[in-house]
């Protein structure tokens, strides 16, 4: 430094050290006279130069230290030593005291006297008074952590040793200050914890991570034991120097138990709701078991009177046969009652056993490719004696295209069979009964109305449960076991189709509609034949899917070609996949208008692939067609929307109008 | 009648003894008829309790034989008609049915015979025989 001065010349210094504002630098004469005063000295002291130069300096002592001669020590001390530093009070020209810290250099001359002194001070005021504010500041905290008696508050050093403890301290665990103050926090540990090492391990962890919160039993002075809920937070240094844990600490038995019988009220009320509910489900399964009981009676009851009454007439007549004679005509009239007797129980059987399959689920179906109009007739056929009998007339209408279906004839014959015997059991003397059977683009349907008694409408909607029937049971005319429009519908079902049932009401007929999806149908020859002949047809049919965008999903090759060739050569633009796997990522990949999926298919199968597809947002409205072969899983079907099923084989014509009717095309 | 009875009988005694039958089942309701005729009854047979009623009402039957469940008019309406008119003619009645199950013990009390379908034809004659033949003559204390 004095070095870098020596470069300057006198001058250059003199203005140097009277810019300088942030200290007071002047010279003093050997006994103290002001010799020069900068800018700092004017700004700190409150004097010009004009006023102080040639004054002594002790103008800026207070009055007690120029009374203890310091001033004048202070210059001996300079001269015998070279230097003397200092902090005390001054006094500004205002009369205003404040603390600075001063230098006083001698200056000497080349024989080592005394020329005079160099003073530099500084004004100390604003480091003062933050030093006072934090002195203040932690007293303020010292009494406020003190006075928290909700919370024991105190210090730690780095070791776990207590060094500051507070009212609530005191309070929580019952130790005076004295008693704790230099001894480890250890103390407060139930014993077994000390041993397992616990307190050492909170220490630890909160070194490591700064903080540790605990919920866990300690011990008063007394013995007793306390939940506490204690967070230890490692107290840093300046430099990052650990010095020591702040411990707060809460006795939370109260709140815990509290908490506790809360529960255990919630717990307890939770169980008697749990309770209710499970006594209200077992008072409504048990009506609902005692409802099928009671059913199940009436159905036993029923069934063994419908058997009884056959069953006299066979018996009765098989014991007067061997008295009649070979010509006598009783003999022949005494046969053909037994036959009638034994065929009525056969039927009775039939649909008992047919009830207890579908129950069980054991009703299978044995399609094959067979002509519906054959079956209706082989049905008619079978009621026409007993129709004959009563004159009823049946009536039959069926369309030219209705083809051939892949149907378990022998069922659906049944089914047909059944609807006729009702229609002519509840039709009057004389009576007509029709059949109608038509083909859309859909469906088969197949209509058997009849000009009877008609059905309540109150009954209308259990016609098709079991063991339903409208007799009053005291005074039934029609007898039966009620179960045959049960069977009826659940073999449609099992076909993929619908029944319904229409009536105007008591005396007004009834009409029942069959519907058999289009799918099971395949055009008779001479449909297909009619189709070829058309010229517009092909044509029509290459348009239809005229850039519709359709994926197909089938595992098996042959299957997915052929649907593919089928939809293309009506125009659609196809995708196929042969995993449901592939198919949603395509489907990530681009949105086709209309989706075609196999349902059976190993891993993930067509439901759970339309599931997975409806799940989706943005592809949950899309059109899925779906293709199955029998039996169709009813169970699954209900929870998963298809906007059209087609059975196997598949009808490359029926495909492309079912995959045009999903989006709404219709052939013109 | 061409074949001898299934019982030989002395039938000439009931010559003159008149049953009806009243059942809704063709089958049964002949056989009935004919094992009664050939026990010697005339017999006369109607398929609903209405029918039943209205015979009742002008013949003195030896015999009724009724069956419960009927169309219509059931047989136990035919029952009360009797109860309300000729209760003593009650005792010349065998009633029949195929749910002997549903029919409670005090109701053979009040009737001759309950005879459960399917019924031997021996069982029937033999009912027959005793109903017809009791003290009490249709008419009498009515």
């Amino acid at each position: 430094m004095a070095n870098q001065l020596a470069l300057l010349d006198a001058e250059e210094i003199a203005l140097l050290v009277d810019s300088v504002q942030d200290y007071a630098i002047f010279l003093l004469g050997p006994n103290g006279e002001i010799r020069s005063w900068n800018a700092g000295a004017a700004r700190i002291f409150g004097y010009s130069i004009d006023q102080v130069l040639g004054r002594n300096f002790l103008i800026v002592y207070p009055e007690e230290d120029i009374k203890a001669e310091k001033p004048k020590n202070e210059l001996a001390v300079a001269s015998a030593t070279g230097r003397i530093e200092d902090e005390g009070w001054r006094i500004r020209a205002n009369g205003e005291r404040f603390w600075v810290n001063t230098v006083i250099t001698a200056l000497r001359n080349k024989d080592g006297s005394v020329r005079g002194f160099a003073k530099v001070t500084r004004d100390l005021t604003e480091r003062r008074e933050q030093e006072e504010r934090l002195r203040q500041s932690e007293e303020l905290f010292r009494l406020l952590v003190d006075s928290v008696r909700e919370y024991a508050i105190f210090m730690l050093d780095p070791e776990g040793r207590i060094t500051t403890w507070n009212s609530g301290a005191q309070r929580i665990k019952g130790y005076e200050p004295s008693e704790v103050i230099g001894r480890s926090f250890e103390m407060f540990f139930p014993e077994e914890d000390v041993k397992a090492g616990k307190p050492q391990r909170e220490l630890q962890i909160a070194r490591e991570r700064g903080m540790f919160e605990d919920e866990g039993w300690r011990v008063r002075k007394d013995g007793t034991r306390f939940l506490a809920n204690a967070v230890l937070t490692a107290v840093h240094g300046k430099h990052g120097e650990l010095r020591g844990f702040a411990k707060v600490l809460r006795d939370v038995t109260e709140r815990k138990r509290a908490e506790e019988t809360q529960r255990a009220l919630l717990e307890q009320r939770e169980a008697r709701l749990q309770a209710e509910e499970e006594k209200r489900r077992a008072e409504a399964s048990s009506r609902v078991a005692q409802e099928a009981n009671r059913a199940k009676d009436e159905f036993l009851m029923t069934l063994s009177h419908e058997l009884r009454t056959p069953m006299t007439a066979i018996l009765g007549w098989s014991r007067l046969l061997p008295t009649l004679r070979r010509d006598d005509d009783l003999f022949d009239d005494a046969v053909a009652a037994i036959a009638r007797g034994a065929e009525m129980q056969a039927r009775l059987i039939d649909d008992v056993l047919d009830v207890s399959r579908v129950v069980s689920g054991k009703l299978r179906l044995k399609p094959e490719q067979v002509d519906l109009a054959s079956v209706i007739h082989g049905a008619i056929d079978s009621v026409r004696q007993s129709a004959d009998a009563r004159s009823i007339s049946i009536n039959e209408a069926f369309a030219s295209n209705l083809g051939s279906a892949y149907v378990d004839p022998t069922r659906i014959q049944q089914v047909i069979w059944n609807l006729l015997a009702n229609a002519i059991k509840f039709t009057p003397l004389g009576g007509a009964v029709h059949v109608v059977a038509v083909r859309n683009s859909t469906h088969v349907q197949i209509t058997v109305s009849d000009t009877g008694e008609g059905i309540d409408p109150g009954f209308l909607p259990h016609v098709f449960e079991p063991f339903r029937q409208a007799e009053n049971p005291r005074t039934r005319v029609h007898g039966g076991l009620g179960l045959g429009l049960s069977i009826v519908r659940y073999i449609v079902e099992a076909h993929g189709g619908s029944v319904s049932v229409k009536s105007e009401g008591r005396g007004r007929g009834s009409q029942f509609t069959v519907a058999l999806p289009i799918a099971a149908v395949i055009p008779s020859e001479e449909a297909r034949e009619q189709r070829k002949e058309q010229p517009a047809a092909p044509s029509l049919n290459a348009t239809l899917l005229s850039g519709v965008r359709v994926l197909v999903l089938d595992d098996d090759n042959d299957g997915r070609a052929l649907i593919r060739a089928a939809l293309m050569r009506a125009g659609a633009i196809v995708e196929a996949c042969d995993t449901g796997a592939r198919a949603l990522a395509q489907l990530e990949k681009e949105k086709p208008d209309v989706v075609v999926t196999d349902i059976a298919m190993p891993g993930m199968d067509g439901y759970a692939f339309t599931r997975a597809l409806r799940e989706r947002p943005h592809l949950a409205d899309l059109k899925i067609v779906a293709l199955s072969a029998f039996p169709i899983d009813s169970q699954s079907a209900e929870t998963v929307r298809f906007d059209a099923r087609l059975l196997k084989p598949i009808d490359p014509f029926a495909l492309v109008e079912a995959v045009a009717a999903a989006i709404g095309k219709q052939p013109s | 009648m061409t074949s001898e009875p299934a019982n030989a009988q002395p039938a000439e005694r009931r010559r003159s003894y008149r049953a009806l039958v009243v059942e809704d089942d063709g089958a049964i309701l002949r056989l009935v008829k004919i094992v009664l005729e050939r026990e010697g009854f005339t017999v006369e047979g109607v398929s609903h309790g209405g029918a039943a009623i209205s015979l009742l009402q002008n013949v003195a039957y030896d015999l009724l034989i009724l069956d419960l469940m009927l169309p219509h008019v059931g047989g136990e309406v035919v029952l009360g008609y009797l109860e309300e008119t000729q209760p003593k003619y009650l005792r010349r009645v065998i009633v029949t049915t195929a749910s002997p199950r549903k029919i409670p013990c005090e109701f053979l009390d009040r009737v001759c015979r309950l005879l459960a379908k399917p019924f031997d034809i021996d069982q029937l004659i033999l009912f027959a025989r005793e109903c017809s033949e009791t003290d009490e003559r249709p008419g009498d204390g009515s």
